[in-house]
């Protein structure tokens, strides 16, 4: 199947004559970025980074779709970093992304604002954080963009299931000489439409809480084994997160709360639990990843039910799936080679599942910071509800990091 | 078509091949997160400073002796001599001199670099033309010469692939390690090239130093590992 990929994404390049851009491109490109500036006064220092990437995304449609409006070039993001520390105990951080912003983007895998919060360090026991952030759950969310080849993560960690980003506080500390580590935090539970500002008339929190234990040494939030470790290296991930939403008769969510497949914010309880695994040896590394959902809703004859009883569902239905990656680099070459495969279901107690092969090949410029990125993704089989309209979808682009 | 295949996959290349070093002892260390490693004048103790801010005086297998919180976090840096060690924090670009016998804080010193906040100053050494040897890690590498007293009086671009986590003399060579590779390099300071190459079985080296034997020391940061090797110069 990844073979098979491999050639369609050989054919594509072919077909849209991709190819000489593509080499015309490179022939221009003889620079690397290395532009990150830092202020300081000798106690406080601040770094200005950036992003900037574009891609070109083409699909093939279904039989009989004929809508081609996302064979186009998109500006994925124009951000700006700022990242500070004062003094030994406060940190701080604002990204934003004004290719989202623009856009009135809520898409919780590429949002308008990314992180705005402060960080204190000054506790013996561990370090606290308020503000707007990513949440400690989920391997593939934490490992920033900028170090994956792809353009686009696994469907259902998109943040369609489960927010990756909220509004809250959250307290970290790790131990075992950095081997294992510890974060828990409350959030609004809204995800990142918590930016508008009032919760749902339920008022409800979210719980989270992720352990991570590493061997021989801790394990970065990374997919690509670049510097080829000459010893084996795996990282562990569990993850949960907990909260009950019963709005008052009458009241709804915000608009967009819960997302594409309607499940990621229900009026009604919702358990969650990750694992994850990474390992990487010698430029080969990957990754697994699982994510279950518990969601009972609290109108038992709610439509999620699918026409099934109280007695036959128990009285909620699952939400989840799974993904398996591998990826190589070749290190002389400067490329990285990567297929993934992923399932899904958005409610088990509908018939079918999703199932997706993703690859992607990426040549580094100047290592993560200025890379060609591209990505091809097959439907193999989709659920009877949200199939999307195309069977391939194409993307290639262009990651620069100042 | 070939010879932009070949412009395009090349241009980092290092034509020699990286010789293999086994390491002949590992020792555990207390130290979080160690970041740089120097050797006493008398070569009877190390220094050892950390991410988290502190500066240890050990034996020679890594058992603190005694040490000092020096108030800044993110110690890349270290250097000794006969009556002072030398410590740099890479995120304010200070270094900081300490007196051996007292063991406080004698002067501290700003060298100015608007670089990536974490890309910054992580090796210092001084050659035997007593001129200081201040290394940038990455993007770009960068050799800053200064005088005795710490005033900028050169400086010169690297290009070589990785980064540069610690440098120390050693024999009237320059001995640069690289963290991301995994690798020690002999260089010649004047071409600024490298002659040999030499492969760490070691993950996240950040500190390297010489014994008046010549066996080599080097910190691994994530593994809080001591390291010895042969002197590399047999090999």
């Amino acid at each position: 199947m990844g073979i098979n990929c491999m050639f369609l994404m050989i054919q594509i390049l072919i077909k849209m004559r991709i190819n000489r851009f593509l080499l015309s491109l490179l022939s221009l490109i003889s620079f690397a970025s290395k532009a990150q500036v830092t202020i300081g006064n000798g106690e406080n220092s601040l770094e200005i980074s950036g992003v900037l990437s574009t891609y070109y995304n083409y699909r093939i449609l279904e039989n009989g779709v004929n809508e081609k409006d996302k064979n186009r070039f998109n500006l994925r993001d124009a951000q700006i970093q700022l990242e500070g520390r004062e003094g030994k105990n406060w940190e701080y951080k604002l990204q934003i992304d004004f290719a989202d912003i623009t856009q009135g983007s809520s898409d919780p895998e590429n949002p308008g604002l990314m992180d705005a919060w402060i960080q204190y360090k000054g506790l013996k026991w561990f370090d606290v954080r308020i503000g707007y952030g990513k949440i400690a759950w989920s391997r593939s969310s934490l490992t920033p963009f900028i170090y994956s080849a792809y353009w686009q993560r696994a469907e259902f960690l998109r943040g369609s299931f489960n927010s990756r980003r909220d509004i809250g506080l959250s307290i970290s500390k790790s131990f075992w000489k950095q081997r294992a580590s510890l974060d828990l935090g409350v959030y609004t539970g809204l995800g990142e439409i918590s930016l508008k500002g009032d919760n749902d008339a339920s008022g409800a929190l979210e719980y989270t809480g992720r352990l991570t234990l590493a061997w021989p040494t801790q394990f970065r939030n990374r997919e690509i084994d670049d510097r080829h470790v000459r010893k084996p290296m795996i990282g562990l991930g569990l993850s949960a997160r907990y909260t009950n939403r019963e709005l008052p008769i009458g009241a709804f969510f915000p608009a967009g709360a819960a997302s594409e497949y309607g499940i990621k914010v229900i009026n009604g309880e919702k358990r969650s639990i990750g694992i994850d695994v990474a390992a990487q040896w010698q430029g080969i590394s990957a990754q697994f990843e699982l994510i279950q959902s518990q969601n009972s809703p609290q109108d038992s004859v709610s439509s999620f039910f699918q026409g099934f009883t109280s007695q036959q569902t128990g009285g909620y239905f699952i939400s989840g799936g799974w993904t398996g990656q591998l990826n190589y680099h070749i290190k002389p070459l400067k490329l990285i080679v990567s297929g993934r495969y992923e399932t899904y279901n958005v409610n088990d107690l509908l018939q079918g599942e999703n199932e997706r092969f993703s690859s992607a090949i990426a040549y580094q410029i100047n290592g993560f910071q200025s890379m060609i990125k591209a990505q091809l993704t097959h439907v193999i089989t989709s659920e009877k509800i949200n199939a999307p309209d195309w069977t391939d979808q194409f993307r290639i682009g262009w990651q620069y990091q100042f | 078509m070939r010879l932009l295949i070949a412009c395009l996959f090349c241009g980092n290349m290092i034509a020699q091949t990286a010789i293999k070093l086994p390491v002949l002892e590992s020792y555990s260390l207390s130290i979080s997160e160690p970041s740089d490693i120097a050797v006493s004048k008398d070569g009877k103790s190390l220094f050892i400073v950390s991410d988290d801010g502190a500066l240890y005086e050990t034996d020679l297998k890594g058992n603190s002796i005694r040490s000092i919180t020096i108030g800044i976090i993110d110690a890349e840096a270290v250097y000794a001599d006969g009556e002072y060690v030398y410590v740099v924090e890479e995120r304010t670009r200070l270094i900081k001199q300490y007196s051996i016998k007292e063991f406080n804080l004698i002067r501290t010193i700003e060298i100015p670099y608007q670089g990536g906040r974490n890309k910054s100053f992580e090796s210092l050494t001084k050659s035997s033309e007593n001129e200081w040897l201040l290394f940038t890690e990455r993007d770009p590498i960068w050799m800053f010469q200064l005088n005795s007293s710490f005033e900028i009086i050169n400086r010169i671009k690297w290009d070589v692939p990785g980064d540069v986590s610690a440098a120390t003399w050693h024999k009237e060579k320059l001995w640069l390690l690289s963290d991301e590779l995994a690798e020690v390099w002999l260089t010649d300071v004047k071409s600024h090239s490298i002659l040999k190459r030499f492969k760490l079985p070691v993950l996240n080296p950040e500190g390297i130093a010489f014994l008046p034997n010549g066996k080599m020391l080097i910190v691994s940061d994530d593994g809080h590992k001591l390291y010895v090797f042969d002197d590399p110069n047999l090999n």
